[in-house]
């Protein structure tokens, strides 16, 4: 019974070591690493002060979208809805007829209530297809072939992306 | 098999001398890792703060104190489990170290991010390796090699047993 009791002791003794010593070793560090920071010219400060700037790249369902010339019938036969992917400076300087503005957010995605309010309004215009628009010649990387992607992985069948982006449409009807 | 059968063979096995030396590589190893892990954090923190804000799991106030604190943790304790001296104490921030980084894992791999895993050379995630099934598989087998020398490293060859040689013949 002693000789478990004594173990038993031996045990909890090493354990108690073990835990202290590595507080120890863990407060040694910091302060090496305190001190260090505080000599070196390029160290960091305690507390940041901005929110670091992360672009996570997640793994959105981005769907395929089809690009559209401004030629093209389907583009004047009242059944497309278009979409501004600009900003709203630049959708309230120009925009294309009845096109709703929808600005492409390269680094959030569009909020759940845009999302809703956006199916609806294609529903309730019974549209065939939503035509998106936005800066740059329409290719990839461009905000309206960007968004585009985004609203068709996220449900909206259709998409279809015009090539030449904005300035194609100003020519058509400036 | 009573208790006391399996208590006895437990107690062989653990008093087999062959652990000393196994501990060791296994130690070699760790401080390896963890040295050739905080190097570059050490140089560019700034990078790894980065990294560690990219997890999305910590307030703001924590994540450059964590940034200049955890890599000289991680040289520290690789060089005192080369040097041999607290294995196990060691080996236990080796493990406490590995648990933290493979709960931040996994919530970053539910949470479907697609992140560099900052365990290394930070930067982009070209440059890195970004976070998998398979970082956590490593993080465990290396939780797994700790808790090894945690257990067993208790006369580790190196400074422990220096120390403690030292202590019997002062008795």
């Amino acid at each position: 019974m002693d000789k478990n009791k004594t173990k038993e002791k031996n045990i909890k003794r090493t354990l108690y070591v073990i835990i202290r010593d590595a507080i120890i070793i863990v407060l040694f560090a910091s302060v090496i690493a305190m001190v260090y920071n505080l000599i070196r010219s390029d160290g960091l400060e305690w507390v940041a002060k901005v929110p670091y700037e992360i672009f996570v790249p997640c793994p959105e369902t981005l769907g395929t979208v089809e690009m559209i010339e401004s030629s093209d019938p389907r583009f004047s036969d009242g059944r497309s809805l278009f979409i501004d992917a600009r900003s709203e400076e630049e959708y309230h300087e120009w925009h294309y007829a009845d096109a709703l503005n929808l600005e492409y957010d390269y680094l959030d995605p569009i909020p759940e209530e845009t999302m809703k309010y956006m199916s609806q309004n294609i529903l309730k215009s019974g549209m065939a297809r939503v035509i998106v628009y936005g800066d740059g010649e329409g290719e990839k990387g461009s905000s309206g072939y960007e968004l585009g992607r985004e609203l068709s992985g996220r449900g909206i069948n259709n998409i279809y992306i015009v090539k030449g982006g904005v300035a194609a449409l100003k020519e058509l009807k400036p | 098999m009573t208790n006391t059968m399996l208590n006895e063979k437990w107690m062989k096995f653990y008093g087999l001398q062959a652990h000393r030396f196994i501990a060791l590589i296994v130690r070699w190893y760790l401080a390896y890792v963890f040295i050739s892990a905080s190097i570059h954090k050490i140089l560019v923190p700034s990078d790894f703060a980065l990294d560690i804000a990219s997890y999305q799991i910590m307030p703001l106030v924590l994540i450059n104190m964590m940034a200049i604190v955890l890599p000289w943790v991680e040289l520290v304790v690789g060089i005192f489990l080369i040097l041999g001296f607290r294995s196990q104490s060691n080996a236990l921030l080796v493990s406490g170290m590995m648990c933290m980084f493979m709960i931040a894992l996994g919530i970053a791999l539910y949470g479907g991010l697609n992140i560099s895993c900052g365990c290394f050379a930070s930067g982009t995630l070209e440059a890195s390796d970004p976070i998998s099934i398979t970082t956590m598989f490593r993080d465990l087998a290396w939780l797994l090699l700790a808790l090894y020398v945690l257990v067993f490293d208790n006369r580790a060859i190196g400074v422990d047993a220096f120390l403690m040689n030292r202590r019997t013949k002062t008795a």
